[in-house]
Formats: structure tokens, C-alpha cells, sequence
């Protein structure tokens, strides 16, 4: 139906858009591309999980003996903030392997249209 | 579904490091962040209501389950699980995950692929307006109220745990909501739910690790808590019909709670629906609610497993003028958490008790837009008048919420009010549904009537009950056979209201019924792999809930 990478291509879909080729984009367009890329959820999750694993973990590394007894002989500060570590990096290798793609204006538009029509569309038929 | 939860007590206050506020103020920083960044994505009333029905299936999927892991059903399912034991398992593995992959698999197609833009738009389209009216007015009127009851709760805990005064703390945390939403709408609450997500899981798991190593892991734990009696750590014990497991019988735990209460509660609810409506096309959609279902049938073990554990923990607790059980988990983060690690925790708290609130507000605004405003009041304008429309609800429904929060302060028992009287509607809105889905021939007007007489009898059920006409082992069991009654008067009504009341023809009910599903044209013709399969997650789901019971049993 609608054809890969063509100005129907449905919106999101990445796999179609790494094998076609990259189209040209216009100043405005490479910025909204770099800031969808900034501003996706992964760039949120990886950022806020990375600092709060940082946060974390440094008193888990100057943990007391005092502190640890207190949380049953465990240090938790400092396996939670390695966790938080691990998963705030899987999320900012994901969202840099995998980066949203790029729209064009035109795209975008299209998309817009779409989107006003369907909040709009007609009612159901009248009782 | 969603917990009573009792007050917490006075005497439980958290002392917070310099770190704990820091890390506190970091993530809600990042929050009114994420509000900003996706100002400029909104531009039409579909971007505000439904993301744009653009999402891909993991972010809805986490916000599925998060909308429903709100800090009332964390505080709540641990008290449960101290008061009553192992046997609340019941609303997740039997009383959850079956309804989610039953959504994902059998009904999703109908809700995505009709391209009704909320719940009630799919009554207005199956049966007719009176029907439609009654479930949007019901809807719009319990969001709201219920956002006000969360909200109270989220002040309370503000107030017992940090101290803040109750006001100060109902009217900041509604405003910073209402800020959020009103930037980024629906995608604005979608993101913090994942985000929520994952700070609650991380406050969870320390809270587990120290609960099993001090009782001795799950074995250690359950022969510790035989002297509770064998129904606490056997979930199927005394479920028998003459048996005394508090949970009920048998009948009432598959048929009312696994049945009638949980698909109502799953799969007619539109702040849950919502999140799969969001999706970027009909195959992640119907995922959304399958990929939920899998952290939904382990979250137990952060939840109850710990509640458990805190009866043999934490001193005193449940006694008559001590904590009471929903302080089981604030009182572990306190004795068991070191500075940091007790930020976190804390800030999922906070951060899930404003999702839940969010979560009603922001399904609340679509449904009166879409379905009130631009059905009854003001049709045909263009879409941006719609989309300030929904931005002027968003503002007003808040301040709804802040006047029940603070009628919520002064009567304390509210909001149990609020939850019984809304339950009696669930049922029978599933009733007109799964009718309407799967028979073709159920009429025009039978909608209506399902709901009507549905209602009636789940009330009745209840009344009688309260009275002390008819006797139930307790008010879980009477809840759940308050819904099996609902259930079967609704359909019955509706069978014989279809005697009288022509169904629509096949024409008009394309996309809606059984046998005549329309399929997304985005993703029909394109072959997915075997490994996106809704159907092959929805069993692997099921399976899992059935290995968990046994694992239970035998550990």
C-alpha cells in the first residue's frame, strides 16, 4: 500500500526509514529532528537514571558500616545506583542507535491535516 | 482495580536527607522538562487527547500499567496483603492479567480499528445517544471526583510523611499537575507515567531484597507467618463454598473478580483504554495491554510480598493505636532505607500519586470534549476550537478535584463512598459492551437497558447485603457476587430489550461487532513476525500467572 519511506509512510516507523535513503533536509528540519531526538522519552529516562544513579551510588561508596547494618548487611545505595547506572545507559545507547527519524515539513503537515481531521471527524449517524 | 486505603498514621514521619530533597527536586524539575519540550508537538485536539495516535507499543505498554500503579493501589495492596495475606495475588494474576490480554487480543481491534476516539464514542456508535450519555456523564463525573480523592490522598501522605501543611500540599501538587498537562496533554501524562515507572521499581526492589533477607526468603517468610493461618500464605485455601478465606469462594474469586469485576475494570475504562488508543497503529496497540500484563503479574511481589513480610517487621503494626497497614511500606522505607536509596523511593510515591491523578484528569478532558461538547453542545467547529476547549476542561476539572480534595479532608470517608458508588456502574458498562461486541442482533436500545437494569441489581445486591437480609462471608465476597448479579440481570435485560428494539444495520456497524472488524489500513497488509504476535504474548502472559500460582503454592 503505502510505499517505504514514501510521504505516506506512517508516522514512527523506524525500520522503514533506516533503509531509505536520508532525505535532504531544510535547515528548519534538521532542527526539529535534532530536537525530537533531544526531547524523546529515551533522552528523559537515560538523562534522569543516569544522575540519579550517580546521585545514588556515591554514599553507597563511602558507605559506614553503621549504614549497611541498617539495611540488613546490604549496601543498597550502592546496587541500586549501579542499577540505576545500567538502565540509564541502555536507554541513552538506545535512543543513539536508534534515533527517531527524520520528518519533513511536508510530512508533518500531512500528518497535521490528518490528525485535525480525525478530532473532527463526523459524529455517528444521527438517532 | 483500585484500593480503599486507609489513613496513614500520625506518628510515621520520614526523616529526608539534604540528598533525599535533591533528588526529589530533580524529578520534578525533569517533569514541568517534559511538559515543555512536547508544548510544541501539541497542535491539534488529537495531539492533546491521544498523542496523536503515534506512540510505539513499550511507552504505552509501561503507561498502561503505570496509570493504574498509582500510590493508592502501592500503599493499598500492601495493607491488603499484611491484613488478608497472599491471597490478594487474587487481583493480579486472575483479577488483572487475563482482562489485559483479553483487551489486547479480542477487543482492541474494535476500539483501534473503528477509530472511535474514547470508550463511551463506542457505545454512541454501537447502540445510541441515551446510552452513550449515560456512560460519558458517569465517566466525566467519576474522573473527576476520583482526581479530588487522589489528590487528597497524595496531601495526606505529603502531610504525615514530610510534614507539609494539608493545604499547601493539595493546591502545589494540583497546580504542578494541571501545568504538565496543560502543556504537553495526554503525551505529557503518557511520558511521566514511563518515566514513574521505572523510579517506583527502583523504590520497590531494595524494599523486597531486605524484606526476603530478613525473613529468610519467600520459604523462610511463609513458615514464619503459618501461625496467621493456613488462607495467609495459601492463596486457594478456604475457598471452598463453605470454606473461610476472606477472599471468598471460589465461584465469586473466578467468575466475579476474574470475570465481571476485572474485564470491567481493564477493558472498559478509559483512562486505561486511552493509552492503547494512543498507539501508532492497530498491532501496537492491541500489544499495549499484553505488554503491561507482564509487570503486572510481578508487581505482588513488591507489593504484597513486603506487606507480608512487614507484619513480622515492623512491631505492632495493624494494632489498635499503632501504624496502621497502610504504613507497612513507608514504615520499611524508614527503617530499612539509607539516604539516596530513600529518595527515590519516596519520589516514586509522590510521582505515582500525581500519575494517578493525572491519568484521571486527562482522560477526563477527552471524553468531555469529544463526547459531551462536540456531541451535545457545540458540533461542527474546527479542530483548534476544540483543542482550546480541551484545555479550558483541563483547567476547570482540576479545580473540581481541589474542591473534593478538600471536602475529601473534612469527611474522611468520602471517598469510600465515592468508590462504592461508582462501582456499581462498571459491571453493567461492561455488560452493554461484550453484548454489543459479540452479538450483532442486540438492538438499538438494549445498550441502555443492560446498563439500567445492571446497575439496579448490583446496588440491590449491595443494599440487601448492608441490611443484613442476605449474608456474604464478607465484603470482598459481596463485591463479588454484587457483580456476577449485575452482570447477569444486564445481559438479561438486554436480551429481551432486543425483542422490542431493531438492531442497526450491518452498514453502521462495521468495525464494531464481531465477524465485521475493520482493519487498520497502516498495518493490514504489512506480514508482522512471529515475534510481535499479540496472541503469543497474551498466552505467554496467562501461562505465567498460572506458574506464579503454583510457585506460591509450593515454595
Amino acid at each position: 500500500m503505502t510505499s517505504a519511506g514514501g510521504p505516506e509512510r506512517p508516522v514512527g516507523a523506524e525500520m522503514e526509514a533506516e533503509r531509505a535513503p536520508k532525505p535532504v533536509l531544510t535547515p528548519e528540519e534538521a532542527r526539529n529532528w535534532r530536537l525530537a531526538k533531544l526531547f524523546d522519552l529515551r533522552s528523559f529516562i537515560g538523562a534522569l537514571l543516569l544522575i540519579f544513579g550517580v546521585l545514588v551510588i556515591i554514599p553507597g561508596i563511602a558507605a559506614s558500616q553503621a549504614t549497611i547494618s541498617k539495611s540488613a548487611g546490604i549496601n543498597l545505595s550502592l546496587w541500586i545506583g549501579a542499577l540505576m547506572l545500567v538502565v540509564g545507559a541502555f536507554f541513552v545507547t538506545w535512543i543513539l542507535l536508534r534515533p527517531p527519524p527524520p520528518v519533513t515539513a511536508a510530512e508533518m503537515e500531512a500528518v497535521r491535516k490528518a490528525r485535525e481531521e480525525f478530532g473532527t471527524q463526523g459524529g455517528p449517524p444521527a438517532h | 482495580m483500585p484500593a480503599a486505603v486507609s489513613p496513614l498514621a500520625a506518628g510515621l514521619r520520614l526523616s529526608l536527607a539534604p540528598l533525599d530533597y535533591t533528588l526529589l527536586f530533580i524529578y520534578f524539575m525533569f517533569v514541568i522538562g517534559i511538559g515543555f519540550a512536547l508544548r510544541r508537538l501539541v497542535q491539534t485536539s488529537t495531539d492533546f487527547f491521544l498523542s496523536g495516535r503515534s506512540l510505539p507499543s513499550w511507552i504505552t505498554g509501561i503507561a498502561f500499567i503505570s496509570a493504574n500503579l498509582g500510590a493508592i493501589e502501592i500503599l493499598g495492596m500492601a495493607a491488603s496483603g499484611a491484613q488478608y495475606g497472599v491471597s490478594v495475588v487474587h487481583y493480579y494474576w486472575i483479577g488483572a492479567v487475563p482482562a489485559m490480554v483479553f483487551l489486547g487480543v479480542v477487543m482492541m481491534p474494535f476500539y483501534y480499528g473503528s477509530r472511535v476516539r474514547s470508550v463511551p464514542e463506542y457505545l454512541h456508535r454501537r447502540f445510541d445517544r441515551k446510552t452513550h450519555l449515560v456512560n460519558a456523564l458517569i465517566f466525566v463525573l467519576s474522573s473527576v471526583l476520583i482526581a479530588g480523592v487522589n489528590l487528597y490522598a497524595l496531601a495526606a501522605v505529603l502531610q504525615s510523611l514530610l510534614g507539609i501543611p494539608l493545604a499547601v500540599a493539595i493546591i502545589a501538587s494540583a497546580l504542578f499537575v494541571l501545568s504538565y498537562i496543560l502543556l504537553g496533554g495526554l503525551s505529557s501524562a503518557i511520558y511521566n507515567e514511563v518515566m514513574q515507572f521505572f523510579v517506583i521499581l527502583l523504590g520497590l526492589v531494595p524494599l523486597i531484597i531486605v524484606a526476603l533477607k530478613e525473613t529468610g526468603g519467600l520459604h523462610g517468610l511463609f513458615s514464619k507467618l503459618a501461625t496467621q493461618g493456613t488462607a495467609y500464605t495459601h492463596p486457594w485455601a478456604g475457598t471452598g463454598l463453605g470454606g473461610s478465606n476472606p477472599f471468598g469462594d471460589w465461584i465469586g474469586i473466578v467468575f466475579g473478580l476474574g470475570f465481571c469485576l476485572s474485564f470491567a475494570y481493564w477493558t472498559t475504562n478509559f483512562a486505561e483504554v486511552q493509552r492503547a488508543m494512543s498507539a501508532k497503529d492497530e498491532a501496537n496497540a492491541r500489544l499495549t495491554p499484553i505488554i503491561a500484563a507482564y509487570p503486572k503479574a510481578i508487581i505482588p511481589f513488591g507489593t504484597v510480598i513486603p506487606g507480608m513480610a512487614a507484619i513480622l517487621l515492623i512491631p505492632g503494626l495493624g494494632a489498635a493505636g499503632g501504624l496502621t497497614f497502610t504504613d507497612a511500606i513507608p514504615a520499611l522505607y524508614n527503617k530499612y532505607l539509607p539516604v539516596g536509596v530513600l529518595g527515590v523511593a519516596v519520589t516514586g510515591l509522590l510521582a505515582a500519586f500525581m500519575a494517578g491523578m493525572a491519568a484521571n484528569v486527562s482522560s477526563f478532558n477527552a471524553v468531555w470534549t469529544y463526547d459531551i461538547w462536540q456531541n451535545y453542545i457545540r458540533p461542527g467547529r474546527p479542530d483548534s476550537y476544540y483543542l482550546r476547549v480541551g484545555r479550558i476542561t483541563t483547567v476547570v476539572g482540576v479545580f473540581i478535584g481541589i474542591g473534593t480534595a478538600f471536602i475529601a479532608a473534612g469527611y474522611n470517608n468520602i471517598s469510600n463512598y465515592f468508590q462504592a458508588l461508582f462501582s456499581f456502574f462498571n459491571v453493567p458498562i461492561f455488560v452493554a459492551f461484550i453484548i454489543g461486541m459479540f452479538w450483532r442482533k442486540a438492538g438499538r436500545g438494549s445498550g441502555f437497558w443492560g446498563l439500567i437494569i445492571g446497575t439496579l441489581f448490583s446496588f440491590g445486591t449491595w443494599l440487601l447485603y448492608k441490611q443484613g437480609v442476605i449474608h456474604f462471608r464478607s465484603d470482598i465476597a459481596e463485591t463479588q457476587w454484587g457483580a456476577i448479579f449485575g452482570f447477569a440481570a444486564g445481559a438479561l435485560a438486554m436480551v429481551i430489550a432486543s425483542i422490542w428494539s431493531k438492531p442497526r444495520p450491518i452498514s453502521e456497524l462495521r468495525g464494531l461487532v464481531w465477524g465485521y472488524a475493520e482493519r487498520d489500513p497502516a498495518t493490514a497488509d504489512k506480514k508482522r513476525p512471529w515475534y510481535k504476535s499479540p496472541l503469543l504474548w497474551g498466552i505467554g502472559a496467562l501461562i505465567i500467572s498460572v506458574l506464579l500460582y503454583v510457585y506460591i503454592e509450593v515454595v
